[in-house]
């Protein structure tokens, strides 16, 4: 893989990730905002979800579904940290666990 | 995890006013949300095998009915995402929706006659596994709500 499809890759996965921080941001009701306020950033949330979903078309129509596939397994950690850190979620241990060995169960599942 | 309507609402926001309708649960539109994913995930890997041209971004691939109807799934998808994580938590909604990497593979094997190797049942044992110990304890959380 050269080295502008693995950037491909860090966009598709790095602005999945950001979308669903933005839709949570506007769907959640942690701070109190107007319905215009939540729309802007669910609109956000949808167009870096758009911007994901045209690297992910590009890279599917390159390589195979299988070996693109396994670079997401990492994405239910990474997630739990954005929420963490941007939207104040609180993780547990048990959490953190589930989500560790669920990771490595989608990493198994892909490259097998 | 289907919720009994008899109990009494949060002090807070209504999002689970008693005597909602069953299919307004915020964790069974998780439950849709994923299976029209993993739909669209197929339908958007047929379509793209349409694509004939080998342009930047596959717009050839637009003419084929299954990427529309993959994109289809995945507008609906993300409305029924959009109404859970209303009252879900991001990481645990994210988490249960990490079951789409064990239906796709299943899905392939009862519907497609796929083999699974003794290792990807092994993955997909843990996949499971790990969402069970996250989704437990989230039954005492419905009944707090």
């Amino acid at each position: 893989m050269n080295p502008l499809y693995f950037l491909l890759l860090l966009v598709s996965n790095g602005s999945a990730i950001a979308g669903q921080v933005f839709f949570k941001r506007g769907m959640g009701d942690a701070v109190r905002m107007s319905g215009w306020q939540r729309a802007s950033w669910v609109g956000t949330g949808i167009a870096s979800k758009a911007l994901s979903f045209f690297c992910w078309v590009l890279l599917l129509s390159r390589f195979e579904l299988s070996y693109i596939y396994p670079f997401e397994a990492l994405d239910p950690i990474f997630v739990a940290l954005a929420a963490a850190l941007f939207l104040r979620e609180k993780l547990n241990f048990r959490l953190l666990l589930g989500i560790s060995i669920i990771c490595a169960g989608i990493a198994i599942v892909s490259i097998t | 995890m289907l919720v009994t309507s008899d109990r009494e609402p949060s002090a807070g926001r209504l999002d689970h006013p008693p005597g909602r309708a069953w299919f307004l649960n915020p964790y069974l539109q998780i439950g849709v949300s994923v299976l029209l994913n993993a739909a669209a995930q197929i339908l958007i890997k047929i379509g793209t095998g349409h694509a004939s041209d080998q342009s930047l971004l596959s717009v050839s691939s637009l003419t084929s009915g299954a990427m529309w109807l993959g994109i289809v799934a995945l507008v609906i998808a993300l409305v029924s995402w959009l109404y859970a994580l209303r009252s879900v938590p991001l990481t645990i909604a994210f988490t249960l929706a990490a079951s789409t990497q064990v239906i796709v593979p299943l899905g392939c094997w009862i519907f497609l006659g796929e083999q699974i190797s003794p290792l990807r049942w092994g993955g997909i044992f843990l996949v499971t596994f790990g969402i069970l110990l996250v989704a437990q304890p989230l039954s005492k959380v419905e009944e707090r709500l």
